[in-house]
């Protein structure tokens, strides 16, 4: 913590970067996203296990924008959505620096891009036993039950968009929902337009997604939609072995092929 | 009553399935006229959200269909799609959407007798699972409940 | 507002035995935005196009579709009349009634509905048509040939003589190719090193061509007239400039143990050698791999005896990039060798060979000087067997196909030895004799009534050695399949014509299609036999399938025309069915966001990074920019974009959802 607060206290002082994100006390007992700009500020900076959401997030924010250098608290779920948005060219490595943090709040120092790579490298992988079994108990669902399932539970989608808003890979300007030459998904909420929604946001993500649950926790109905890329992102693993924010250079899974992809449908 | 008869929307490329399903009606090969072809200029180019549009809008069954593989006229558009369909195809039979409904074929433009057997066989197949009522009513009662 | 007019054609009673025009017509006459809408006999006749024409101008017709045949036959046709009516071209669509519908089912109400429904759905994407204009693009006026074998030197050659600039790149220190190997040609059995080397020759005396030999293809980027290809010029440690061909240098070599690949291993070479006496450039090259002086630093005796200094030791590979216009493959192709056989001993036995060795077996300048010797002893064989099919027609060897040339030097070789070797035998084991071609069966008659060659049809089941003789076993089908076993003195395989070494990477570098054989795929089996799939790119010769002198001369004067043609134009005109990528006004300057996940699925390289800057020239964005002259409208990158920020013409997203809508929903 103290480390945190000094490495970030000192890329302040020295200019090197004009803004540190990281967390501070909110109202309650809560945590929240936090912005420092000055130095003296960087005392507020507090983590701790509540502090969980992915702050890779406002890079892509107009927060950013007009900062030439910005410096991040990353656990790892942070590093590896940096790492994907590099391979996505939305980061330039010379403008972020990266202050790891474990899951525990250890510091791991200033990290460059590649020892980013290798400390993502060394976190755990895959599907958590709970996820594991839940998209297991899905599976194991027949074909009707589960379309229902998934209607049903897709049915108090409000469209808020929260899913949208909280996940770093959504960074485009203008999201196909709201394209409306021709309307590809119906804006409306209704189990129709919300399965659509769910299905493209679904495949967006699949080869990109870093399993780091944040669209799940901002769903004001707690719609598990996680599980629908988390799924794909095994899937992809198993099928394709590309796995999402190991590497700058990554290209993802749906734009990049193999001439012997192996599938057993097509005729 | 009369015997149901599928909708059923088939996306092909310009340059195998479209000239082979050419080469089928050149040879007088006959098929079920339920199909209706959507030409493409490459599996590479076709969106899967026109293959949810489809069955919203009340096909029973679709057929994908490009060239083989190292066939395609642009070298490797459907290696991009042949992904994209393992993928998709993974994500609707999670989500419970009928995979069987959607047929994928190689069909070069060579093989206008297999055009008349895939659509054939689809027929009989979405015949055999019926109209796709849960997605289609998705789409048309239920929108406003 | 769209004014849309629909011409349902019968074709004669192509359609119209099956589909009820005059309903569907109807039935199209009521679509929203439809004006006008007829059926008549022959849309594509004279009568036919004038009718749209005339349409066109009558009510002002925003778009037409046409519902005739395939729009791959006569979308050409139509947009053409179109345009002659002052419609822009691409605002006609063809609904394809005939080969998808009326040819394929049968008559009743269901074939009408479809075809109704194919018209309304094109109705409704040629509403969203926009007015296109074709891209023209310059044509750089010279060509690449790849490859000087006899293929390469007659494309080079015509080209050179329609007036254009040539560049020719060989692989080899000579151009020559295979055909510089043999000794003579079926079915005049004229002596191929006279017929060619004066050819050869004549590329080095054009003044349109520059010929490039020991050097390879590194990379080819661009689009039909505007190549840009780098060529590798690997280091000979000669200056070409300089040498004047003496050939000291090579007498002089100590290092004179090297296999000759010319001779294909039965003969040797000196570590500085020119390929073969007749040789285009004359100028030798050094063998790094097996020169004393690379691999101990120490000898420099031809540096020593060159008068003219032209040895270079330190030569460098060097990297020239040329701008083209078109490209001819003319690779060739490449023979089995014999260890492809196990049940002929892979190639252990010496007396065992395959057809080119023969040639130069049989060849004055070989090493034998052109009397037929085998190779362990020197003794002239007495009792030679020639098999024909070595590995092709085999499919339990991967090669389904006939090899096409082997049974006419086969004859040919039969014809040779029995000319030097009068006593003595020749049998052949085949399969079927293929001799189709002007003089062909003549030839084989000519082998078997004149030479007296034994025929004998059957497959060769092994090969192995006894007491100095070779024993082949095989069999006789037509004597009821008994077996035959002959002691021979030397066998010759006829070993199956494969795809060149190298082609693959090659047709990765020039982005075109090849077989599963790794023989290069034409456009069309029929039609454009000499096209590859990427416009601009010709190939000639047995680098497509395995094919004799004339055939690939005669591919080779086809692809020369072809690129003549293409020389012809001081532009060209494409098709501007592309991609492209959006733009709104600043500060979004366009919906793209930069992720590029469709620079990494186009196959053509064709988009690139656009960077917008500010007035004080730093960075806002950087967008994907889609090169009009390289992209082929794949759509590709279409359907990666997240952002749909793509969008293809001729195949937007609001046509082919409208497409989709307009079969289902109406």
């Amino acid at each position: 913590m103290e480390e945190i607060k000094k490495i970030a206290k000192q890329l302040l002082s020295e200019n090197k970067v004009q803004m540190v994100i990281g967390f501070e006390k909110g109202t309650a007992n809560k945590v929240r996203p936090a912005f420092f700009t000055k130095p003296d500020d960087v005392e507020k900076l507090i983590y701790n296990e509540a502090c969980i959401h992915n702050l890779a997030l406002y890079l892509k924010k107009d927060i950013c924008h007009h900062v030439s250098n910005v410096a991040i608290v990353a656990n790892p779920n942070v590093v590896r959505s940096i790492i994907q948005l590099a391979s996505e060219n939305q980061v330039k490595e010379e403008k972020v620096t990266i202050i790891g943090i474990s899951f525990e709040g250890k510091s791991i120092g200033i990290l460059d891009f590649k020892a980013a790579e290798e400390f993502a490298k060394t976190q755990p992988k895959g599907l958590k036993p709970e996820d594991r079994a839940f998209i297991e108990k899905v599976q194991a669902m027949p074909m009707e039950e589960r379309f229902n399932y998934w209607v049903e539970t897709f049915s108090t989608c409000v469209k808020c968009y929260a899913c949208r808003a909280s996940c770093p890979m959504c960074y485009c300007g203008k999201c196909n929902v709201e394209t409306n030459n021709p309307q590809w998904i119906p804006v409306a909420s209704h189990k129709y337009g919300n399965l659509e929604w769910h299905i493209m946001r679904a495949m967006h993500l699949a080869g990109r997604c870093i399993n780091c649950g944040e669209c799940t926790r901002a769903c004001p109905v707690d719609i598990p939609l996680n599980m629908l890329s988390y799924m794909l992102t095994d899937f992809v693993m198993d099928e394709f072995h590309a796995e999402a924010g190991l590497s700058a250079t990554y290209a993802p899974a749906l734009s990049s092929y193999t001439n012997i992809d192996k599938e057993n449908f097509i005729k | 009553m009369s015997e149901f008869e599928p909708k059923i929307v088939a996306f092909v490329c310009n340059w195998c399935t479209y000239a082979g399903a050419d080469l089928t009606g050149t040879s007088r090969i006959k098929y079920s006229s339920n199909v209706r072809i959507v030409r493409f200029p490459c599996t590479g180019r076709i969106d899967y959200m026109l293959l949810t549009k489809a069955f919203a809008g009340g096909a029973d069954g679709i057929i994908v269909s490009g060239c083989h593989p190292n066939d395609c006229h642009y070298t490797s558009g459907n290696f991009y799609a042949r992904r994209r369909w393992m993928v998709f195809r993974r994500l609707c039979d999670f989500m419970g959407i009928d995979t069987r409904r959607i047929i994928f074929s190689w069909v070069s433009a060579a093989e206008g007798a297999k055009w008349a057997q895939i659509v054939n066989s689809a027929n009989e197949e979405f015949k055999k699972l019926g109209p796709y009522e849960n997605y289609h009513k998705l789409s048309t009662q239920e929108i406003f409940e | 507002m769209a004014r849309i007019g629909v011409f349902i054609c019968h074709c004669g009673e192509n359609i119209s035995a099956t589909v009820d025009c005059a309903k569907v017509a109807e039935a199209a006459a009521k679509f929203p935005g439809v004006v006008h809408s007829i059926d008549y006999k022959y849309m594509c006749s004279d009568p036919g196009q004038t009718l749209v024409g005339n349409a066109i101008k009558e009510h002002n017709l925003t778009g037409v579709v046409v519902s005739a045949c395939s729009p791959r036959m006569h979308e050409p046709t139509f947009r053409r009349a179109c345009a002659e009516a002052g419609l822009n071209p691409y605002q006609c669509e063809m609904a394809n009634l005939r080969e998808h519908c009326s040819w394929v089912h049968e008559r009743n109400e269901k074939t009408d509905d479809k075809a109704i429904d194919l018209v309304r759905m094109l109705v409704e994407k040629v509403k969203r048509n926009n007015a296109l204009q074709p891209i023209k693009v310059p044509v750089t006026k010279t060509a690449l040939v790849i490859g000087g074998g006899v293929a390469g030197i007659q494309a080079a050659l015509d080209i050179a003589n329609a007036g254009h600039k040539v560049i020719m790149v060989e692989r080899e220190p000579s151009i020559g190719g295979h055909m510089s190997q043999l000794s003579e040609t079926f079915p005049t059995l004229d002596c191929s090193q006279c017929i060619l080397t004066p050819r050869m020759v004549e590329v080095a005396q054009n003044p349109n061509i520059k010929l490039y030999t020991y050097a390879e293809i590194e990379s080819v980027e661009g689009f039909v007239g505007n190549f840009i290809v780098k060529i590798r010029k690997k280091a000979k440690s000669i200056d070409e400039s300089k040498c004047n061909g003496c050939g000291l240098c090579t007498t002089k070599c100590p290092n004179k143990k090297n296999p000759n690949e010319f001779e294909l291993g039965m003969a040797k070479r000196p570590a500085i050698y020119v390929p073969f006496p007749q040789a285009v450039p004359n100028i030798p090259v050094i063998d790094k791999t097996q020169c004393t002086y690379y691999k101990t630093g120490k000898c420099k005796i031809c540096e020593k005896v060159c008068q003219a200094n032209a040895i270079q030791f330190d030569q460098q590979d060097e990297i020239i990039e040329v701008p083209v216009g078109a490209i001819a493959i003319c690779t060739g192709f490449d023979i089995k060798k014999t260890d492809f056989f196990p049940e002929y001993g892979y190639g252990k036995h010496k007396d065992i060979i395959d057809g080119l060795q023969f040639e130069r077996l049989a060849s004055a300048s070989g090493p034998t000087a052109g009397e037929i010797r085998r190779p362990s002893d020197g003794q002239v064989p007495k009792k030679i067997v020639f098999v024909a099919c070595a590995g092709s027609r085999d499919p339990a060897k991967g090669i389904e196909y006939c090899s096409k040339i082997c049974c006419m030097y086969t004859a040919k070789h039969a014809i040779l030895y029995k000319h030097k070797v009068h006593d003595g035998t020749a049998y052949i084991f085949y399969m079927d004799i293929r001799a189709a071609g002007k003089n062909y069966d003549e030839f084989t008659r000519r082998a078997i009534e004149e030479d007296d060659a034994k025929y004998i049809r059957g497959r060769v089941s092994k090969i192995y050695e006894r007491d100095g003789k070779l024993i082949v076993v095989g069999a006789d089908t037509l004597m009821g399949a008994q077996t035959v076993e002959i002691e021979a003195d030397m066998v010759v395989l006829a070993t199956a014509g494969v795809a060149n070494q190298g082609a693959e990477k090659l047709a990765q570098i020039l982005h075109v299609s090849y077989d599963q054989h790794k023989f290069f795929s034409e456009a069309h089996p029929k039609l454009k036999p000499v096209e590859t799939n990427t416009a601009g790119i010709y190939l000639a010769g047995a680098c497509q399938s395995p094919k004799d002198i004339p055939e690939s001369v005669a591919a080779a004067s086809g692809v020369a025309g072809k690129i003549s043609c293409l020389f012809s134009n001081s532009e060209l005109t494409r098709e501007p069915l592309i991609a492209v990528v959006d733009r709104l006004a600043p500060p979004q300057y366009s919906s793209c966001t930069g992720c590029f996940m469709c620079q990494s699925v186009c196959p053509y390289n064709a988009i690139e990074r656009e960077e917008i800057k500010d007035r004080n020239g730093n960075l806002v964005k950087q967008l994907a920019f889609i090169n009009p002259g390289l992209c082929q409208g794949c759509g590709t990158c279409v359907a990666v974009c997240k952002s749909k920020s793509i969008d293809i013409e001729g195949y937007t997203n609001s046509q082919m959802y409208s497409e989709v809508d307009a079969l289902l929903n109406f």
